[in-house]
């Protein structure tokens, strides 16, 4: 009884609320449609910004998967070519997580850079400096040959060796690095974690609906590491959610 | 439209303008046919692989079917009436003496005239047929299954090659004025599943295969292939010595490939679900994204282009639908439902603006638009 009890009082207290956050729901609403515009380094920073909100210290550089940028900006097309401009003009750094297509993760340049020398072994910080400005500057792929750092780059085994362990470079196949991040497994563990929880918590509600703006206050501290507006995106993004416009915001709704 | 007339008047549009607005039009509102239709035949189910009308006037259809079959029907409509029950007119079939053993996976007429097509069928054999006879004058037989030919558009009239693509990896270029194979163009491991010739050149042929890759040749050297087409967009390994990269086009293998826009792009289709669009010059891939796009046929699929419309449509089986996009945005213009089962082909009919598309449920389905038609009459 007790328990029905704290579950009553918890389903109206945000019925009390309601005309308090009324005002707030209306400001995130205001935020959407602003940044629905054709640029993809504005749409960049913007899905950073979500990541940057809660202060937190991450073991990783604030990352932006590709199909995350889909949900802000309305056209695909627009976003792959202009994220090869951003690559060709060393902005940024796409990088592959897995075998997997589509799992493409996009993240600054400059924030790789100032994220591995402030946090990463200091005393390497003369290798990074190299790697950043010698090796990922002068590539446009998602991986580099170890002849490649060994022979055109000078890099010696220990060097390279150094930045596997940094978590800068990762073996794909024998002789074929791919270009990482530090953390990038706690990263992906975070994102499938909280992924999980939402498309539980958005399949159990009635007609596999809610809206997101109900979404974003139920309080998921502990299941969510990262915050709630950047796995919506991801969610939206990445065909996990159909989403459907309404007068009373967006409405996200589970696919099968 | 008005506006368009005006344009015309004041000299700013040319006049071929105006049929390319009425067929863009047209095929913008295609549906399935209410007066028009080809009836199956067979009382069970017989899965479609292919169809083509003929070049020079779209009045023969020639189907070809997984039991080994060939059909022949007359689309075009010469009868006064609007409804069209399209008549069969020849069968050759899996028990006639000249007929094809297996699925009959590809077919084409001649590019020239209506004097000839070409069919060739998992029974390892490519067949000639003379359509004043209606037989097969020559049989070309395989070490593999042939899962895909194309005939070259052949600018000077005499001169027609076919590539045939056969299975481990083998691409054969045949002359059909000797009869005989000139070259094996060999790179690919694996089932080769599409090709394509060029509209701009004659020599240039493009080919796809279970192996992921999109490879570009000219058959005039004998070397190798001129390059294989990389999703990722990094530097092309020149072309020296392509056997080193292990570039792929998808993720999934290639099961079509066409060029668009006069030969000046190349659209590819994987079982990765994606559509690419490629410059044909450069080999870059243009970064296009086609929504909605689902293909998980092992086997070849048949794409096909719009002709003499101003933006360029694409018609591409996806599932049990036909998705038809603007090539050049990659937007899904159109989703032509209807058929019961995942589609194989679709050949576009330039003469009437009708699409065909071949499914595996056995159904030729005719998709034409007809709201101009009834309000006519």
């Amino acid at each position: 009884m007790s328990k029905r009890k704290v579950d009553d009082n918890s389903s109206s207290s945000p019925l009390k609320k309601k005309t308090s956050h009324s005002s707030t729901a209306e400001n995130q609403n205001e935020i959407l449609p602003e940044v629905s515009i054709n640029d993809t380094e504005a749409a960049l920073n913007f899905i950073k910004q979500t990541l940057a909100d809660k202060k937190r210290k991450d073991s990783f550089p604030a990352v932006i998967f590709v199909h995350q940028l889909y949900d802000v900006v309305n056209n695909k097309t627009i976003v792959n070519r202009q994220l090869e401009t951003l690559r060709n003009e060393k902005k940024i750094v796409l990088i592959h997580m897995g075998s997997d297509e589509n799992m493409k993760v996009a993240v600054f340049l400059k924030d790789l850079k100032d994220h591995v020398l402030q946090y990463r072994n200091v005393g390497e910080a003369l290798l990074y400096n190299k790697f950043f400005d010698r090796v990922l500057t002068n590539t446009t792929d998602y991986g580099i040959s170890r002849n490649d750092l060994l022979i055109k780059f000078k890099f010696s085994e220990k060097d390279v060796r150094a930045m596997v362990n940094a978590g800068l470079l990762i073996l794909r196949e024998t002789g074929i690095f791919w270009f990482s991040f530090p953390s990038a497994g706690i990263f992906m563990r975070k994102i499938i974690k909280g992924r999980q929880a939402l498309m539980n918590l958005i399949r159990k509600r009635k007609f596999r609906e809610i809206l997101q703006i109900e979404l974003e206050k139920i309080p998921m501290r502990k299941q969510l590491e990262l915050p709630i507006r950047y796995h919506i995106h991801d969610l939206v993004g990445g065909n996990f959610v159909k989403c459907f416009q309404t007068s009373s915001g967006r409405l996200l709704q589970s696919i099968r | 439209m008005l506006k368009l007339f005006d344009k015309v008047r004041a000299g700013i549009e040319k006049p071929s303008a105006v049929p390319n607005a009425v067929i863009t039009n047209r095929i913008s509102r295609l549906n399935v046919s209410s007066l028009k239709n080809i009836s199956p035949d067979e009382a069970f189910i017989v899965s479609i692989q292919h169809l083509q009308a003929d070049p020079l006037e779209g009045r023969f259809l020639l189907s070809g079917r997984s039991d080994g079959s060939i059909l022949l029907h007359q689309i075009k409509n010469i009868s006064p009436s609007l409804t069209y029950q399209c008549k069969r007119l020849w069968k050759c079939g899996k028990h006639d003496k000249e007929g094809h053993r297996y699925s009959v996976e590809c077919i084409r007429w001649f590019p020239n005239d209506t004097g000839l097509f070409v069919s060739a069928a998992f029974d390892k054999r490519l067949k000639i047929w003379d359509t004043s006879s209606m037989r097969c004058v020559e049989t070309i037989s395989y070490e593999g299954k042939i899962y895909n030919f194309d005939l070259s558009p052949a600018k000077r009239s005499d001169n027609c090659s076919v590539a045939v693509c056969c299975d481990k990896g083998i691409v054969s270029v045949f002359d059909i004025k000797s009869g005989t194979n000139v070259h094996t163009l060999k790179h690919h491991v694996g089932d080769v599943l599409a090709c394509n010739w060029s509209p701009l050149d004659e020599h240039i042929l493009c080919t796809g295969g279970a192996d992921n890759k999109v490879l570009l040749w000219d058959t005039r050297s004998a070397k190798n292939c001129l390059m294989s087409l990389n999703r990722s967009n990094s530097i092309q390994i020149t072309i020296s010595n392509p056997c080193v990269n292990n570039f792929t086009a998808h993720s999934g293998s290639v099961n079509s490939v066409k060029f668009v826009k006069n030969g000046l792009k190349l659209i590819s289709c994987g079982t990765d679900n994606v559509i690419r669009l490629w410059d044909t010059l450069s080999g870059k891939n243009e970064l296009v994204d086609y929504d909605d796009f689902v293909n998980h046929t092992k086997r070849s699929v048949h794409v096909d282009i719009s002709r003499e419309t101003t933006p360029e449509f694409i018609y591409v089986p996806s599932g049990d639908t036909v998705n038809v996009y603007n090539v050049a945005t990659g937007e899904l213009v159109n989703k032509l439902k209807g058929h019961f089962n995942s589609v194989n082909c679709c050949f576009y009919e330039p003469f009437q603006c009708e699409l065909y598309s071949g499914c595996i449920d056995g159904l030729i389905m005719v998709w034409r638009d007809e709201s101009t038609e009834v309000v006519a009459f």
